[in-house]
């Protein structure tokens, strides 16, 4: 509550100076009384409910008074409105668990790193609504589009190799994405689609998926996170120990391009750490959601909602003076 | 109030009081208030009916005819009136104010007090005894006495029996008679009173108007305390209202008349709209009855 005049705020002191002259007037008995001797009985065995109210009707008066002041001072409600609008989006990481994603070409391995870089993504983008898919022979709906950050967070944690059976149904998962983004309302659907090897299960063609992205409006980035050449893939022996092979790295890098291109998206290759974050720095720099924040300064009067109940104790005390209270010999 | 029209009233009062004084009041009077000590007067042959115990057998036996020995109680009594002039008499509803029934009160005690032949005294007090005219004989006396009622501008306003009656007590060495009239508005007297009562003949007066028992309806009314001042507004159509106050009045009342009538105080309520003959004369032969 601001005042647009405050200096009137000052007859406010007018109040007791006015208050002291009416008591002093009563003391005085300008009004005319009758002499009673024993005022001093009456006083203590009561002078009736209108007797008071009548005492009371010139201080109703002046609160009326005081009101009617406030009023001339203009209180104003300032309502400070900030409209920010977040176009919020969409986005659900499909994140490849196959048994593939265990290979060191990445630090400490493929799996890790990407775990570590969704889980920086997914705290850049506050506002989003954040799913997670994740797929090897089959695939699997780890987290429903939310904006519950912390639980996908958990899910990262704890999400493993080897809950659904090896294998890489690339199709499967963005099918499974495409599907969870269906029913969403919002004017960006993305999908990241994070693999390291070929197609090579599922009933869905890779394609065929990207294909039901692009119709349903979705854009799909696909990220391929593998070294080039052979990666070493650690192989825990009963007998030996932990021994590595070198396996070969079998990306089908133009049908994710393509899958990308198709949609709108980008094709990124990961080859190690460095560039696995920067792809999802720049995805992010990508889907940079345009918000505008407006701010309203809503100023509003609100004299009435002084000037009106002044207003009535006014009239009130007024016919009350006349009518009900009215005193003198009748 | 111009000399004239006080002189007018004065003389007022006395035709007024002087029916009363001389035929109703005199022998009750007389016989109420007797003095102490009987003081030998005369001796006179015996006559045919005189109490044959008063014969003196010395004076009988010397000059053998029967005499009897005839004392005179001892009269010339000191009658002293404390008048209440405080704001509250001012007060009255009917044709009469509390002040005016006082000074007629004062008169009938004056003028019954010189006809037996008793000095008269005043005070007026109000919560200070503001004038003290000392105790004297005479007619003239008397009526200087009224004037004084009449003509006192008191200084202050309030009541204080306590301060009249201690002074008095202070003032008067002998027995004497001490008639208080007020309207007893006043609280911590009891003491002195008692005190007063036991050195002295005690009467009470207290002198109410009718509506200091019973509040008339008039709507709401600002009303003031002639001796505080005070203003206070009160709804006197409020029916409960009347009736509080008509119980506390009568409670206050109750609880005077309680205390007169423990300490075997003689005292009379008398109120402006009613005649006081009646109860003042069976005040003062009830008192021939107990003395």
């Amino acid at each position: 509550m601001i005042f647009a005049n405050p200096e009137w705020l000052f007859a406010l002191l007018l109040l007791p100076v006015l208050a002291a002259y009416h008591f002093r007037y009563i003391r005085r008995g300008r009004e005319g009384t009758l002499s009673f001797s024993q005022v001093t009985v009456l006083q203590k065995s009561g002078n009736g409910l209108r007797a008071k109210l009548h005492v009371a009707l010139p201080f109703i008066q002046l609160f009326a008074l005081g009101l009617f002041i406030i009023a001339l001072a203009r209180p104003q409600e300032e309502n400070v409105v900030v409209e920010r609008e977040t176009e919020g989006i969409d986005i659900v990481l499909v994140i490849d668990i196959s048994s593939s994603m265990l290979a060191e070409d990445l630090r400490p391995n493929r799996f890790i790193a990407v775990k570590d870089v969704a889980q920086q993504f997914v705290r850049r983008r506050t506002n989003d609504r954040i799913g997670l898919v994740v797929f090897a022979r089959e695939s699997l709906t780890l987290v429903p589009p939310t904006l519950d950050h912390r639980l996908i967070h958990n899910q990262l944690d704890i999400m493993d190799i080897g809950i659904v059976r090896d294998g890489t149904a690339i199709g499967m998962g963005v099918a499974t994405a495409v599907n969870r983004l269906r029913d969403s309302s919002a004017a960006t659907r993305v999908i990241i689609l994070l693999t390291d090897g070929e197609n090579n299960s599922g009933e869905i063609d890779p394609v065929t998926s990207a294909e039901t992205a692009r119709t349903m409006g979705m854009r799909l980035y696909t990220i391929g996170a593998s070294g080039e050449g052979s990666a070493p893939y650690p192989v825990d022996d009963p007998v030996f120990g932990r021994r590595y092979f070198s396996i070969p790295i079998e990306i089908n890098e133009p049908m994710l391009t393509q899958m990308a291109e198709m949609t709108g998206g980008r094709y990124f290759r990961a080859r190690d750490n460095r560039e696995l974050e920067r792809v999802y720095s720049e995805i992010d720099a990508l889907e940079k959601t345009p918000f505008t924040e407006n701010i309203f300064t809503d100023v509003q009067d609100r004299y009435l909602l002084f000037l009106y109940p002044g207003l009535l104790l006014f009239v009130i005390s007024f016919l009350l003076k006349q009518s009900w209270l009215r005193a003198g010999i009748q | 109030m111009s000399a004239r029209e006080m002189l007018k009233k004065v003389r007022y009062l006395e035709i007024r009081t002087k029916g009363l004084v001389n035929n109703l009041f005199s022998g009750e009077y007389h016989s109420a208030f007797k003095g102490r000590g009987m003081a030998f007067s005369e001796v006179r042959p015996y006559q045919y009916g005189d109490d044959i115990r008063q014969i003196d057998w010395n004076v009988t036996a010397r000059s053998q005819q029967p005499f009897i020995k005839l004392f005179e109680e001892e009269r010339e009594q000191t009658v002293m009136i404390a008048v209440d002039v405080s704001g509250s008499g001012q007060f009255g509803s009917f044709d009469q104010r509390k002040q005016d029934l006082n000074a007629e009160l004062a008169a009938v005690f004056a003028f019954s007090a010189i006809k037996n032949n008793d000095k008269v005294g005043l005070i007026l007090f109000t919560d200070e005894v503001e004038q003290v005219i000392p105790p004297r004989k005479g007619r003239k006396h008397v009526l200087r006495l009224i004037r004084e009622i009449f003509s006192v501008k008191p200084a202050r306003k309030g009541t204080s029996v306590r301060e009249a009656l201690g002074y008095v007590n202070r003032m008067l060495k002998r027995r004497s008679i001490v008639v208080c009239i007020s309207d007893m508005q006043d609280a911590n007297y009891e003491k002195t009173c008692k005190m007063t009562a036991r050195k002295h003949d005690l009467i009470m007066l207290c002198v109410d108007d009718v509506l200091e028992y019973e509040l008339p309806n008039l709507g709401l009314v600002p009303l003031k305390d002639p001796e505080t001042g005070q203003i206070l507004m009160v709804d006197t159509s409020d029916a409960s209202v009347r009736e509080e106050f008509a119980s506390e009045r009568k409670k206050n009342q109750m609880q005077l008349a309680d205390f007169l009538l423990k300490n075997k105080i003689d005292h009379v309520f008398l109120k402006t709209n009613a005649s006081y003959v009646q109860p003042l004369s069976s005040m003062l032969r009830s008192r021939v009855q107990h003395v």
